[in-house]
């Protein structure tokens, strides 16, 4: 499947060239705008790397015991280490980050890597033990909650919302019965939802969500000027570098509002654009998925188009006010090093699975012995 | 053996667990459920052009705001250019309450910079709007001082220093001080203004303009340069150039100042005029007011005194009728005139010369002012003409200045005349002129007989350096012939050269030509006077024409010459080395003159000497050194005179008369001098005098 590969190569790559020029153009109006260009050339260098370490590393490998394990264990490792104050840093009330020398990192990020290649691990050993509850289905749920319990501890609702989803989308790929799959939906919405009102800034958004208009002067600002981006964009948009929000009207324009600044500088048409790539990423990850050579393969694939699709959507509905904000960066185009190299680094084990699936290894019966 | 090694490593290796069908379809699902979820976001993207909510298009008005460009008031500049008012820029200080969270820590900062009310700027960094929200903004302390703006410091260093905001706003400044103060006028905080403030206003005044454009979401709302919506320019603000002299304002003020202190007089004013062109190159009443601190001097301190005042010129009023007589060839300057020995009585009412004559050329009875003489030769002109004559030198009449106050004067129509107005109108009695009046009848003899029209406007220059005003000087109107102006010239010479009333005005190295005039202020026997000198100089070619009035001086230091007389000599000293003029010098007999008639005033004299010193007002020309222009190297100026046995006070009278440094050793009279007599004066660095008792 070269040509799905190269076509997903480009993808990618186009994807992290519309962020490289919207970064700079959302921070315009900051005297810092060519400082964070650099920064984000440097994580676009650092993520080729990673990218082409990983189209030429076999995916297989990655399934060794002692290399998965190693790489989960230093993930949860990461995970606890930035809740303690003085290694982990906060910035805008959430403790994320860890800082080393000028450059900071999140381990949250890195986790989304290691609990897919946890389950894809686990789930594919044995097709069959998924259909028991206790020795399949209970297990990975309770890995899933843990990785998005810590990360929820540190004041992050968006990315453990990510994981549980990209994770619920790995169990229904690995033929989990929907006699348990969908009942689980029902706790987990009920867990966001509590825990969207007992905070009071997460209870704050989710009213300004429900009628920004009412909250304009400050929980609705910044959905009113996303929003507003898109309108005034209008079909053809002002411009790339024309957009007026981004100059001190549309807060964090460079980051989790990126896909406003890109609606009013492209439009309508740019905007559907940019739906269209990340439709492909996903088309062409799944092709791939449909093709590997084994069902790790399949299922690593398909687990990582689900997690990096599921993301861009939802930032997209953040957006346009479809869903309350949360804090999530949109893959490949927002600014920020560590989701950029990460979700670069697996692109590459896609692209990897691409090229040593072929057309013609269709899904085959597990007899294989 | 590599094969048998190879299928041993292919039976140690787990079975591959390949993808089954569940997965085929379950992919196919998830594809599908994306799909859904993306056609969603599109859905939502092309509702937002489709029906976009019309709240969008309010909030579309947020993005635009509106600045107002600044222009400030014109320039008052003098005719070199030199800013006599000008707009300077002060801080001013306001509050933003709703950034101020710790109303206390600010109130205290405050508090010790400012030294503000507690209870009062509290309420301000507090203050709320009427939906109970912290308003944005509060004025602290508007136009601060230096010292305030100094002791306030660096608003970084505040506790909230986001909350504090410096405006800068315009604020009328006068660099110069009193300096022509009441005809600069002054401009109160509505924008309204007196003096030529006021009367120029429509120049002056400047408006804002105005820029509407596309702003920036920051709490600056900078304007988006590119996209301007509407511009409209600032207006006004022109830059109005008088003709005034501020070095000879400033000498004119400070030789007032010095009349003043002597004579305890109430009041003192001058002008200095060009005598070809009118214009005015200064013109002052003293005492002043600071226009930079107009609210605390009274309305009369800053009205413009020396056009509106009127007061009887007396005796300086006789060249109208002496050059009337001239004109008309009833006269000549030697005709003999009988001055009666000081009485004469021909209308019902005792004229009295002071200076008693009997049978006298007309030429000395000029200089001694007599009034016999003057009435007599009145007589010769008769009322029809003198009416007439009068009205020609411009009496009655308002300047075309159009400043504010300014008085027409009082002269009344010949019905009007009384059985005595013969014996009072020819020698300046019966009518009250103006300072500007006076300075143009005296130009008129001095320029060669042309009536000019004072000026104070030179030009008014937009700010865009267009000129937007200029005063055009009317075509001069001849109202003497040039000989009559010439002998007007020489008769008043004489008043300062041959022992007359003006000796004190004499300049050595200029000749100078005035009048003096002391009148009685109404009602007359509370002997109150007014005090003037008018004249012109150098007298070979008049430049300039100067009249010095003096209010209610000390009776005995009431007459013109001795109160006027001085600070003529020096305002028209400065101004004519100010401007390089040729020295016409006086000849060493005319000198004697002078000093003859120095002496005839007695031990007044010597009380007026202080006044003549040079030093006062050389320290104002900015390092302008005093010395005339030379005419020619080889003509004989002035000579060194002989002190021999002159007293102390004698030798400084005439060493200070003739601005000589001196260098005196001991007390007595005069022994030694050096350089000796004769020696030509410019030449002269220092006088050294030795005295008998050295």
């Amino acid at each position: 499947m070269r040509r799905e590969s190269t076509l997903l190569l480009t993808t990618v790559l186009a994807l992290v060239m519309i962020g490289v020029i919207m970064v700079y153009s959302a921070s315009a109006a900051y005297a810092s705008a060519e400082e964070r260009l650099f920064r984000q050339l440097l994580y676009v260098a650092l993520g080729l790397a990673v990218l082409f370490l990983a189209i030429h590393f076999d995916y297989r490998r990655l399934a060794q015991p002692f290399l998965f394990r190693f790489l989960v264990l230093l993930s949860l490792a990461l995970l606890v280490l930035v809740l303690i104050p003085g290694i982990g840093v906060a910035r805008g009330g959430a403790q994320r980050w860890i800082e080393i020398s000028g450059f900071s990192f999140q381990p949250s990020e890195f986790a989304k890597f290691s609990l897919l290649l946890l389950l894809a691990v686990k789930l594919s050993q044995n097709r069959e033990q998924i259909k028991s509850f206790t020795h399949g289905y209970l297990p990975c749920v309770l890995i899933i909650l843990t990785f998005a319990g810590l990360i929820l501890a540190e004041r992050d609702l968006g990315t453990p919302v990510v994981l549980c989803a990209a994770g619920f989308f790995m169990l229904l790929l690995a033929g989990a019965p929907l006699r348990y799959l969908v009942p689980s939906i029902i706790p987990a919405a009920l867990a966001v939802y509590v825990l969207s009102i007992t905070s009071e800034y997460r209870y704050r958004r989710l009213t300004a969500f429900l009628d920004p208009w009412s909250h304009s002067d400050r929980e609705g600002y910044q959905l009113i000027q996303s929003m507003n981006a898109f309108v005034k964009g209008s079909m053809w948009g002002l411009g790339p570098g024309g957009g007026e929000q981004k100059l001190f009207y549309l807060p964090a324009a460079h980051t989790d509002f990126i896909f406003a600044v890109w609606g009013e500088e492209t439009g309508l048409i740019g905007s559907l654009f940019l739906i269209g790539l990340f439709v492909l990423l996903l088309f062409l990850s799944l092709r791939i998925a449909l093709h590997a050579p084994d069902l790790f393969g399949t299922l690593l694939a398909s687990g990582i188009a689900s997690l990096i699709v599921f993301q861009a959507a939802f930032n997209m509905a953040v957006a346009t006010g479809l869903l309350p904000t949360k804090g999530l960066p949109l893959p490949f185009i927002s600014h920020g090093g560590t989701s950029l190299i990460v979700f670069m680094g697996l692109m590459g084990i896609v692209i990897n699975i691409g090229t040593q699936a072929t057309a013609t290894s269709r899904v085959r019966p597990a007899t294989a012995h | 053996m590599a094969k048998k090694r190879l299928k041993e490593r292919e039976k140690r290796k787990p079975p591959v667990v390949r993808a089954g069908k569940g997965q085929s379809v379950r992919i196919r699902l998830v594809l599908l459920l994306f799909l859904l979820i993306y056609a969603g976001i599109a859905a939502r993207l092309i509702m937002f052009q489709i029906d976009p909510d019309l709240r969008f298009a309010d909030e579309e008005l947020k993005h635009i705001g509106e600045i107002s460009i600044q222009r400030p008031r014109g320039d008052i500049v003098d005719r070199n250019g030199r800013i006599l008012a000008t707009d300077r820029t002060v801080p001013s200080l306001w509050v933003d309450p709703s950034e101020v969270d710790d109303p206390n820590a600010m109130v205290h900062y405050l508090m010790a910079r400012l030294g503000f009310d507690e209870a009062d700027v509290y309420e301000r960094v507090t203050r709320t709007k009427a939906n109970g929200d912290r308003m944005r903004f509060v004025w602290l302390k508007q136009r601060m001082t230096d010292a305030e703006a100094a002791r306030l410091g660096d608003i970084n260093d505040a506790p909230e220093p986001e909350a504090l905001h410096i405006q800068n706003e315009y604020l009328r400044y006068y660099p110069e001080g009193e300096l022509a103060a009441q005809t600069l006028g002054f401009v109160n905080g509505k924008g309204q203004g007196e003096g030529i403030e006021g009367q120029y206003d429509k120049y002056l005044h400047s408006e804002d303009g105005r820029r509407v454009a596309r702003v920036d979401g920051s709490k600056r709302r900078n304007m988006l340069g590119y996209w301007t919506l509407q511009y409209e320019p600032p207006s006004g603000g022109d830059r109005v150039q008088l003709t005034l002299d501020s070095t000879m304002q400033r000498s004119l003020e400070l030789k007032l100042d010095q009349a003043l202190s002597f004579s305890e007089a109430s009041r003192a004013m001058g002008i200095l005029m060009d005598s070809h062109t009118g214009d005015i190159l200064a013109l002052a009443t003293r005492p002043a007011f600071d226009p930079n601190r107009y609210m605390e001097f009274e309305a009369a301190a800053r009205k413009n005194r020396a056009v509106m005042d009127l007061f009887e010129p007396g005796s300086a009023f006789k060249i109208v009728t002496a050059a009337a007589a001239l004109e008309l060839g009833l006269l000549s300057p030697d005709d003999k005139i009988d001055c009666m020995g000081g009485r004469f009585n021909p209308y019902g009412r005792p004229i009295s010369d002071t200076h008693i004559l009997n049978v006298a050329p007309f030429s000395e009875c000029f200089a001694v002012s007599s009034n016999i003489a003057i009435v007599k030769v009145a007589s010769l002109i008769g009322p029809d003409r003198l009416e007439e004559w009068i009205q020609r030198f411009g009496f009655g009449k308002r300047s075309a200045l159009g400043l504010s106050g300014e008085s027409a004067g009082i002269f009344r129509p010949q019905e009007q005349w009384s059985r005595l107005s013969m014996g009072s109108l020819p020698m300046g009695q019966e009518i009250a002129v103006n300072i500007l009046q006076l300075a143009r009848a005296f130009s008129v003899i001095a320029n060669g007989g042309y009536l000019v029209e004072p000026t104070l406007v030179k030009e008014i220059v937009s700010s865009e350096g267009d000129v937007v005003f200029r005063t055009q000087k009317a075509e001069r109107k001849r109202i003497l012939s040039e000989e009559t102006a010439r002998t007007m010239r020489e008769l008043c010479y004489r008043v300062v050269s041959h022992g007359g009333t003006g000796s004190l005005a004499a300049i050595p190295e200029y000749r100078v030509g005035g009048k003096t005039g002391t009148a009685q202020i109404a009602p007359y026997n509370e002997n109150r006077y007014t005090a003037v000198f008018a004249g012109f100089a150098p007298l070979a070619n008049p430049r300039l024409t100067c009249v010095i009035v003096v209010h209610e001086p000390m009776i005995g230091r009431h007459y013109g010459g001795l109160v006027c007389g001085p600070v003529f000599k020096g305002v028209m000293r400065a101004a004519l080395v100010q401007l390089n003029v040729t020295q016409d010098p006086m000849s060493a007999e005319d000198w004697r003159g002078v000093v003859a008639g120095e002496q005839g005033m007695g031990e007044l004299a010597n009380l007026v000497l202080p006044l003549l010193e040079p030093d006062a007002f050389e320290e104002d020309l900015d390092g302008l050194e005093l010395i005339p222009a030379q005419e020619d190297k080889t003509h004989a100026g002035p000579r060194m005179p002989d002190f021999g046995g002159m007293t102390k006070r004698e030798a400084k009278a005439l060493g200070v008369s003739l601005g000589l440094p001196w260098d005196p050793q001991g007390a007595g009279r005069v022994l030694r001098q050096e350089p000796a007599a004769g020696t030509l004066l410019q030449e002269v660095r220092l006088c050294k005098l030795v005295f008998s008792n050295g």
